[in-house]
């Protein structure tokens, strides 16, 4: 009974279609289609002209240029990044690493640690800090005496970006704020026996000194960070009000001032982070002209950035594609053994795990060997003990937890719990999105269900993840830890002293409290400091409020022209000894 | 006239509809896991200063005063700072927004174009093949996920093909964003005559567009064809045909004018909808948008940043419907408030 018509709009059917492809056809076309869209490819840009070697004595000062106006031959390196911003202040960074890279480029420090030549296992050489080694870096020279008394000589000339004159007077006041505002290099230096501004005298123009408490050197390994960066003076008392004096509003929302080799071009939230070269830089303008720091929030896409040459560099790369990217001859994998700690931690006031007997079964039911396989495919070092290998003094006789399901069942049943009967429901928590702490997460519950315990995974978000680790009432979970300082007792005082704001499993070992108190700032023999570190690896190993599952590697990849990556304890990169040459480009 | 007071009423019913989403999202914040200031406290963070932290932020009040204590900010326009990013919610929110917006409106523009032709032809040749397959992309539309459509975009028109940009956001990172007037690049950038923004922009837009316009077009389609069908089917259509009227003046003059008011209701439910999709696209083309922004704020248990997105995007549904219900009113006289 309907009008059923059956009209010339019959061939209409492919109108969307067709719509759909001109749309696609057309916009490509616009943008000049071909692959090597030159709006799209500053990277090409800047391999195909010539190389220069000294853009600084041609660069007009080009103060706001926009990125969009980078000059022929520019060196731009593109670096896609995880995440945003979370504040500017280098006070009080916390965890968004694109915020600590930008500080650590747009700042210099008093000190730094020396760059080494260094090889992987398989004999690649790779460029590395000896964090045994502090050179100068805004202070030309410094020196400790027998008192512990250091002496900073700053380098002759340096200003900051806004051309306000560095002295020992304005490096003072610098360091006035940051125990003012009270953030993390306060309580590093406070580590250190430096507890206030007070410490430090002005000695010359040029000439300061710090006096710690106690004569260590852990003081100087904490002040190369970025968060003792110093703000000019002006640039503080420019953004102070009167409830305000050090300005942490501002500065918590807009990047002070620098005086490191690159300086804050462009930011744009949730988008870009550019950065470009300082070319008045007390040791040379560096070799790259702008950075570009993208936000990518998803894994794959930065992995398929890279192959396509779209981004030059990107961080932490999933661990499985590694073996993929390394076959691509464009392509740079840095793969750096690590001193990070990958743990199963454990709550020892909680049941089941305030049984040490539990605590060993399960060490006895981890299988190591198959979590390095699986879970970081080769690309992790055993850990053994607390301090990872690379750490000094680092000791893994202590430990004695193979994997071992039978002797895991026998001890379970010693502590009472026979085939598991008679555990309350055990839980592991993983942060989300975490993929390597997932596959262990598996392996692990698996493995622990041959010897009767059943353990439900539970992914949890980070706000609340964190919320519950810090509060300390966490019960059993997946957790790391990259120590800063690459020193055994710095390491040992975050995790397993009593009072550590971050003793997340509650561990609680009077003797191990004691060498830590003793030694942490130890003046005297530096055998008797190794062997109290040697006697809390053993303590804590047999305790094990933690079990090691792995020291994973450091990744890292870029295409094949970028070079001069220097691998950092604290894994930020630094761009100052970085370059990019022409070739290797084509996508 | 009446039109006039009628919009006028409906706007002033947005401000106890905003109340009472601000209270929901305010108590369901409050009773999830999780602490915004884990984001800003570190390790390093002393007990008296966490403690001062939490005072600062109202956080040890019960939570109504904390309710009232926002309500009294964000009457002298404060919305508070975000945890996650340091700056002022406001500010991050116009920030984001036109760039969510922009993907969004010209998605439903192809979807309302693309679905409305579908369903005009399923109507038109119902039961053939043209219908079959319409209906077919319809259906796969509805039901491929919008995360893995986009993925699939992605795939084929860039690492395969190259002829689109790398999903590295809405321009270029060589390029600056355009002077901000609308926010929206292409128009800004036509505004200040930056035909080259103009085009990045536009290309940066295709894919993201497609994956949600195709994601969202199917109600619309289904919409269209079922009451165009009705349409048809109606007496005052078989009636202009029997008087022999043209056959296109019955199809839009009649059929499709009374068919389009259900059309337009189902279109500010999609319009929602997409907002949804848009945060996964956001997600995967690496998009500087709201829904990203939002997604990161309920990670974090960001609540300034939760609650005002939930304010942000209540107001755009609520704005929405009304423009839809003033439309259909101009549409259909019949239809009387």
């Amino acid at each position: 009974m309907a009008m059923q018509s059956r009209l010339d709009l019959k061939k209409g059917l492919f109108a969307p279609l067709a719509l759909l492809l001109a749309l696609v056809v057309i916009l490509a076309s616009c943008g000049g289609g071909a692959p090597a869209a030159p709006a799209d490819a500053p990277a090409e840009e800047a391999a195909e002209a010539p190389a220069e070697d000294a853009p600084a004595a041609e660069e007009a000062p080009a103060e706001e240029a926009p990125a969009e106006e980078a000059a022929e031959g520019e060196k731009v390196l593109i670096i896609a990044v995880d995440g945003d911003i979370d504040t500017f202040d280098p006070c009080c960074t916390v965890g968004s690493k694109p915020t600590q890279t930008v500080l650590q480029n747009t700042f210099d420090q008093l000190t730094q640690y020396a760059i080494v030549e260094r090889t992987l296992p398989d004999g690649t050489p790779y460029l590395t800090v000896d964090t045994d080694d502090i050179v100068g870096m805004m202070a030309e020279e410094w020196s400790m005496d027998e008192d512990g008394l250091v002496t900073f000589n700053l380098r002759e000339g340096l200003t900051w970006h806004n051309g306000e004159p560095v002295t020992a007077q304005s490096v003072v006041d610098g360091y006035n704020r940051i125990f003012e505002v009270g953030g993390n290099a306060s309580f590093l230096l406070t580590m250190g026996g430096v507890n206030d501004a007070s410490y430090f005298a002005v000695v010359d123009d040029l000439t300061l000194t710090m006096a710690p408490d106690v004569p260590n050197n852990l003081v100087n390994m904490n002040n190369v960070m970025h968060n003792t960066s110093i703000l000019a003076p002006g640039n503080i008392a420019e953004y102070a009000t009167d409830s305000d004096p050090f300005a942490t509003e501002y500065f918590r929302e807009n990047l002070a001032v620098g005086n490191g080799p690159f300086l804050l071009e462009e930011y744009v939230p949730g988008d870009r982070i550019v950065l470009r070269a300082n070319e008045d830089y007390y040791a040379g303008p560096p070799a790259l002209d702008r950075v570009i720091m993208k936000i990518v929030p998803d894994a794959q896409q930065r992995v398929l950035l890279l192959q396509s040459g779209e981004v030059d560099m990107i961080l932490i790369p999933p661990v499985q594609e590694l073996d993929r990217l390394q076959e691509d001859a464009n392509i740079n994998v840095i793969s750096v053994p690590s001193t990070q700690n990958r743990m199963l931690m454990m709550n020892v006031e909680m049941e089941p795990f305030n049984n040490q007997q539990v605590r060993h079964a399960i060490a006895h039911a981890v299988p190591y060997d198959l979590l390095i396989e699986q879970v970081w495919f080769g690309r992790a070092q055993p850990l053994q003990s607390p301090i990872a290998n690379g750490t000094p003094t680092s000791d893994f006789s202590f430990w004695d937890y193979d994997y071992d399901l039978e002797r895991a069942a026998e001890l379970l049943a010693e502590a009472g719990y026979p085939d598991g009967e008679g555990l309350p429901p055990i839980t592991l928590s993983i942060r989300i999105g975490t993929q390597e702490d997932e596959r262990a997460a598996i392996i692990i519950q698996d493995s622990l269900s041959q010897i009767g315990m059943d353990v439900t995974i539970e992914p949890v978000a980070f706000a609340a993840f964190n919320e519950r680790v810090q509060r300390k009432e966490m019960p059993f979970w997946i957790d790391e830890w990259i120590s800063w300082v690459n020193d055994p007792f710095y390491h040992l005082s975050w995790l397993y002293r009593s009072d550590s704001p971050s003793g997340y499993t509650r561990y609680n070992n009077p003797e191990v409290d004691e060498l830590i108190a003793t030694y942490t700032l130890w003046n005297g023999d530096a055998a008797e400091r190794e062997e109290a570190s040697r006697r809390i690896q053993e303590l804590v190993v047999e305790d094990l409020p933690v079990i090691y599952l792995a020291a994973p590697n450091f990744n890292m990849a870029t295409r094949s022209n970028v070079s001069g990556y220097v691998y950092y304890n604290d894994e930020l990169t630094r761009f100052y000894p970085m370059d990019k040459s022409e070739g290797a480009a084509s996508r | 006239m009446r039109l006039l007071r009628y919009t006028l009423r409906r706007l002033l019913l947005l401000i106890p509809v905003l109340l009472a989403a601000l209270f929901v999202t305010f108590f369901l914040t409050r009773i999830l896991p999780g602490n915004p200031l884990q984001r800003v406290i570190s390790p390093y963070t002393s007990e008296e200063r966490r403690a001062e932290m939490m005072r600062e932020a109202y956080l040890d009040r019960p939570f109504y005063e904390q309710f009232l204590f926002y309500l009294r900010d964000l009457a002298t326009g404060d919305m508070g700072t975000s945890y996650t990013t340091s700056q002022p919610v406001a500010k991050d929110l116009l920030e984001r927004f036109p760039a969510t917006l922009e993907v969004v409106f010209y998605a439903m523009v192809l979807a309302i174009v693309l679905g409305g032709l579908i369903g005009i032809v399923g109507a038109l040749a119902k039961d053939t093949i043209p219908d079959h397959v319409g209906r077919i992309f319809a259906v796969l539309g509805v039901s491929l996920p919008v995360f893995w459509l986009g993925m699939m975009l992605l795939f084929v028109f860039f690492y395969e093909w190259r002829i689109a940009p790398a999903p590295m956001g809405r321009i270029p990172v060589a390029m600056s964003p355009p002077e901000r007037l609308t926010g929206f690049f292409t128009i800004d950038a036509l505004l200040t005559g930056e035909w080259e923004i103009f085009v990045a922009a536009l290309r940066g837009l295709m894919l993201p567009v497609i994956a949600i316009a195709f994601t969202s077009l199917a109600p619309i389609a289904r919409m269209t064809r079922s009451s165009m069908i009705d349409a048809l089917e109606s007496d005052y259509v078989r009636t202009a045909t029997v008087l022999g009227l043209p056959r296109p003046l019955i199809l839009f003059q009649h059929a499709l004018k009374n068919a389009i008011v259900p059309v337009l209701t189902i279109t500010a439910a999609v319009f929602g909808f997409s907002l949804g999709g848009q945060v996964l696209v956001e997600y995967v083309f690496s998009w500087p948008g709201l829904g990203l922004y939002a997604y990161n704020a309920i990670l974090a248990s960001d609540f300034p940043a939760i609650q005002g997105f939930i304010l942000l995007a209540t107001t755009v549904y609520v704005l929405i419907y009304l423009v839809v219900d003033v439309l259909s009113a101009m549409i259909d006289p019949r239809i009387n408030y």
